[in-house]
């Protein structure tokens, strides 16, 4: 498997209040060509940080990348200047969001906006642009495509606007896709179909996709890897069917127990004690260990390192190898 | 059944949209239609639909934060319907509401000792002593540390937050609760622990719940019941294990499939619906759901299908089930 973006000992950290909130602590991370790589974890675990890492779209302050490299195609993402940034994002990197309403501009028409990336980073002219934006719409399967070009994006349903986002990032062949969880905000059947606009993208277009989710009902249906976090660090990472056939993290393993599921009939669900321990406080030693049930007094001392457990395997615990 | 705790009979709200210069009705949007059902006590009914299905709207309606348009809304066979607000007072104590987002229904400038006893001031006769350490007794029950009553909402986690909510709802000792989405802001290793909370104190306390969700796997782990809505319309209504294995209406065999589950070995046929929900200022004729659904048929599109028991305790509006 071949390389496309390569992140090494990742920190990013935001300053307020005096406080030094670790949003991303120490992440290495490898997306291939072509997969789909699920990242996984709840709110506050620091993967949507990670995410904005690669885009550079972190705010200065308060936020700062304090160390570590974002390798892409050769350059890293990190020391490029704002202008070289902005070549790649929108062109070789895209990304779309949880609400498109709030990332599409509400001033202007689907048209003008789909249009723009295609004049500034191809240098179309405005007739070739508007005959390309015609069929990216189609490409993510809206019909009545000439008359969405003048709408404006209030006037479209949520899924609407989410096909309209993918078209956008598409606009340039992205080698990589970013999608922060993309089908969130949506209903379940509308969900079902941007999951499946997606996997046909995939496999038409080769893009890899980072997808950032906390559902792993998702993460089954769409990765082809996963990777785990909690506050701040990965703590797992395997091939999708080796992640839930063999779970390794205590964490891991407890989200897989916390969810219901509609194939069983179990009466209690296992929940996970406690909650997530706050960016600027995580305790020494493990951070899951406040709430593990296979704590140790090492735990609380011992930081452990992301070790090989298996083939393509990794995990953070003392008691994983 | 005659015993029922709540019944619901063809309950519709209508909202109006104003326009114009006198600011008159135009148009009407039909949130809800003619809903019918009954609520044992101590059941949990599960109330599943996407949004603009009218599932908030009934919550909503049935403790009269809406005036229904018609239809009554019976609570040990008075009709809350028809009752102005000073007279509700008195039955308010029986039906409590637990919001999504516990956070923008507690006050953030009361503790929440005085949150979880507002109620009580205005429901029972409590000396202010024994309020407070009533408010103690609850919060051990959520789950809570009792001192966590000189505390303001901002200082707790949304976990925590919906534990408070729930304490404030049970301090009057409701024998319904409607919670309207109550775990889906929560991440899922605290979602479980509400869940397990909320099916705790129905048995300590036998609560019956209308448990509204989107989220089809969460109502089939906690309801007894569940009942599909979909544009304003209850589609379909049984017991839970009958719905999810033999889903008869076209439109929650395709919310069952929609659902992406937590493993990788089941690869399902999927059935994607096509479309968007449509307005609900302007229904479809005839059935509300055939303009998505894969089995359309031309009744469907003129003549609106009847609520009808298919089999015992099993509750459809489809031609496809209809018997004459």
């Amino acid at each position: 498997m071949e390389t496309l973006l390569e992140i090494k000992d990742l920190k990013t950290y935001f300053y307020s209040n005096k406080r030094e909130i670790r949003a991303v602590d120490g992440v290495d991370l490898t997306i291939y060509r072509g997969e789909t790589l699920a990242l996984v974890g709840e709110s506050g675990s620091g993967k949507s940080i990670t995410s904005l890492s690669i885009m550079g779209l972190i705010p200065n302050p308060p936020g700062k990348i304090v160390s570590g490299q974002v390798l892409f195609e050769g350059r890293d993402l990190v020391r490029l200047s704002e202008k070289d940034m902005q070549t790649i994002r929108g062109n070789r990197l895209a990304m779309i969001f949880q609400e498109p309403m709030t990332s599409l501009n509400p001033v202007f028409t689907i048209g003008f906006q789909l249009t723009e990336p295609l004049r500034i980073h191809q240098k179309m002219s405005k007739k070739e642009a508007e005959k390309r934006a015609l069929a990216l719409l189609e490409l993510v399967g809206i019909g009545r495509a000439a008359e969405i070009l003048k709408s404006y994006p209030h006037q479209l349903s949520g899924g609407m606007r989410q096909r309209v986002m993918i078209a956008m990032a598409m606009a340039n062949d992205p080698q990589l896709l970013i999608a922060d969880e993309p089908t969130t905000a949506l209903d379940v059947t509308i969900q079902a179909q941007i999951l499946s606009l997606m996997k046909d993208l995939k496999a038409k277009m080769l893009t890899a996709i980072l997808l950032i989710t906390h559902d792993l009902g998702v993460v089954a249906e769409m990765a082809d890897r996963v990777v785990v976090m909690y506050a701040g660090q990965i703590v797992e990472e395997a091939p999708l069917l080796e992640l839930f056939d063999n779970p390794r993290h205590p964490y891991t393993r407890g989200l897989m127990a916390a969810i219901p599921r509609l194939e069983d009939e179990k009466e209690h669900l296992d929940a996970i004690p406690g909650t997530v321990p706050p960016a600027y406080a995580y305790p020494k030693g493990c951070r899951f260990a406040p709430r593990c049930p296979l704590k140790t007094d090492r735990c609380t001392t011992e930081m452990p390192e992301l070790i090989q457990v298996g083939k393509d395997h990794k995990a953070r615990c003392l008691y994983a190898g | 059944m005659p015993n029922a705790l709540l019944e619901v009979k063809n309950v519709s709200k209508y909202f109006p949209i104003q326009g114009g210069l006198l600011k008159r009705p135009r148009a009407y949007v039909r949130a809800i239609e003619r809903v019918s059902f009954q609520l044992q006590p101590g059941e949990t009914l599960g109330v599943v639909g996407e949004s603009g299905s009218g599932k908030s709207t009934l919550g909503r309606t049935i403790i009269r934060l809406y005036d229904p348009t018609e239809g009554s809304i019976l609570y040990q066979g008075h009709d809350l319907a028809r009752l102005n607000q000073k007279a509700l007072r008195p039955y308010r104590r029986h039906i409590q509401m637990v919001f999504q987002d516990p956070y923008a229904s507690l006050n953030p400038r009361m503790t929440i000792g005085a949150l979880i006893e507002e109620p009580l001031k205005l429901h029972t006769k409590l000396s202010r002593q024994d309020r407070q350490e009533e408010v103690r007794r609850l919060l051990k029950i959520v789950g809570l540390s009792p001192d966590a009553h000189t505390r303001y909402p901002h200082e707790f986690s949304g976990g925590q937050r919906q534990r408070i909510g729930i304490a404030r709802a049970l301090s009057i000792k409701p024998s319904i609760i409607i919670a309207d989405e109550p775990v889906s802001a929560l991440d899922v290793s605290i979602q479980a622990q509400v869940i397990n909370l909320m099916m705790a104190l129905r048995e300590t306390f036998n609560l019956a719940y209308i448990f509204i969700a989107h989220d089809l796997s969460v109502v089939k782990h906690i309801s007894d019941r569940v009942m599909v809505m979909y544009l304003g319309h209850v589609v379909e209504l049984a017991d839970k294990k009958e719905l999810f294995r033999h889903p008869l209406h076209p439109y929650t065999e395709a919310l069952l499939f929609s659902v992406p589950e937590p493993n990788p070995h089941k690869k399902k046929e999927r059935i994607v619906l096509s479309g968007d929900i449509p307005s609900a200022a302007n229904p479809p004729q005839g059935c509300v759901f055939h303009t998505r659904c894969p089995k359309a048929m031309n009744v469907c599109k003129e003549v609106k299908p009847v609520w009808q028991e298919v089999s015992p305790r099993h509750w459809t509006a489809c031609h496809l089930h209809t018997k004459q």
